[in-house]
């Protein structure tokens, strides 16, 4: 099973990442169409809040918001546009090229 | 029991707080506690997805069985933005459908556009939510955005954060007159005396953040707003004495006043 960690957190700060988690590979958008399928089959890639992504073949969105350390959390998803539902995380497989977003509520006026 | 009647919710506090800009969310939530909302808003945002699990989040920090929360759509430039954002916020909140729309035309003034919020309020009344719309002064388009189905009318004071008061009272009473839903100013109080004004014209409730958030001590502002509102409410319903411009009336009474001192004679 996957963890993500600090690579997907530096989104927010605008850092590099300073830890790469070795089961997780962030692909340069520049080369990521050329080389994605020739890295391993079994991995897809996924943008999550506008980072990209690779993550197994087969992840679920349960899946996944575990990894990411935001499944106890209030938040609320889309894949490619379409809002997806808490009741389908478990059965909602994704798949190579999603776009994923997760939102939450911050402070705001 | 004067209530405050939104869409179908009912509300005894007529003071409606932003969440943004506090030092900590412990300090917000002391600020909503002294302030009396049972209405606060939040922002849609994207989560941050490489946190730790004991990251803290503002939803944590407010007691959904208090208070009411009100997703805005604070930075959006488009109806296609807001719809979609407020869509993310229903799910979120687990179908919860009261939500203020804000649909911004310029990043310098965060002035409405109110065609896009037009656009976006008739979406938003069709998808089934409970639509309070910010918007500017303009009596005409509040009364196009009640006439959609908006369930508030949440006009500006001033520009948002500005701090700068109830610019044009005039207009603010003309959208109180016409409006049979609620008109909440939302943007522009700097001061206890601005919420105070904004109540005596007859304005519903009040939204504000900036003005208790950048206080100094922002919970004691939240106090002295609370009790503004309540002043201003008090003295709307009271109904004001009528002004007299160019002759004083005496409060004590003429009779009985004390004759000339006597003088002795000599």
């Amino acid at each position: 099973m996957l963890t993500l960690k600090s690579n997907l957190s530096a989104q927010n700060s605008g850092r590099q990442p300073t830890t790469r988690n070795p089961k997780i590979k962030r692909v340069d958008d520049r080369i990521s169409h050329i080389k994605s399928s020739a890295i391993t089959t079994s991995m897809i890639t996924a943008k999550i809040n506008g980072i990209r992504e690779k993550v197994k073949a087969g992840t679920t969105i349960s899946i996944l918001i575990n990894d990411l350390n935001i499944a106890n959390r209030k938040i609320a998803l889309e894949v490619n546009g379409e809002i997806i539902p808490r009741s389908q995380f478990d059965s909602r497989i994704l798949e190579d090229g999603d776009q994923i977003e997760i939102v939450t509520a911050v402070g705001g006026g | 029991m004067d209530l405050l009647k939104i869409g179908t919710r009912s509300f005894s506090s007529r003071l409606i707080i932003g969440t943004g800009k506090y030092k900590s969310f412990a300090e917000t939530r002391q600020a909503i506690d002294e302030s009396g909302a049972e209405i606060v808003t939040v922002a849609i945002r994207r989560t941050n997805v490489g946190q730790h699990k004991s990251e803290e989040n503002l939803l944590d920090f407010i007691d959904s069985n208090q208070i009411t929360l009100l997703p805005n759509t604070a930075g959006c430039y488009t109806a296609e933005e807001a719809v979609r954002t407020l869509r993310l916020a229903r799910e979120l909140l687990d179908g919860h459908d009261l939500v203020k729309l804000e649909v911004l035309g310029d990043a310098q003034t965060l002035f409405p556009n109110v065609s896009e919020t037009l656009v976006a309020a008739k979406q938003l009344v069709e998808d089934g939510f409970q639509v309070m719309v910010y918007t500017s002064d303009d009596p005409i388009i509040a009364k196009q955005l009640e006439d959609l189905g908006c369930v508030a009318i949440m006009p500006l004071a001033s520009l948002i954060g500005s701090g700068m008061g109830i610019l044009n009272p005039w207009n603010l009473g003309i959208i109180i007159e016409n409006a049979s839903v609620p008109v909440i100013v939302d943007a522009g109080v700097g001061t206890a005396s601005d919420a105070v004004i904004a109540m005596e014209l007859g304005c519903d409730a009040v939204l504000m953040n900036t003005a208790i958030a950048v206080a100094k001590n922002p919970c004691l502002m939240a106090r002295a707003m609370k009790n503004a509102v309540k002043a201003g409410r008090d003295a709307f319903a009271a109904g004001r004495m009528p002004k007299k411009l160019y002759t004083a009336s005496p409060s004590s009474p003429a009779l009985g006043l004390l004759p000339q001192t006597p003088k002795k004679s000599g």
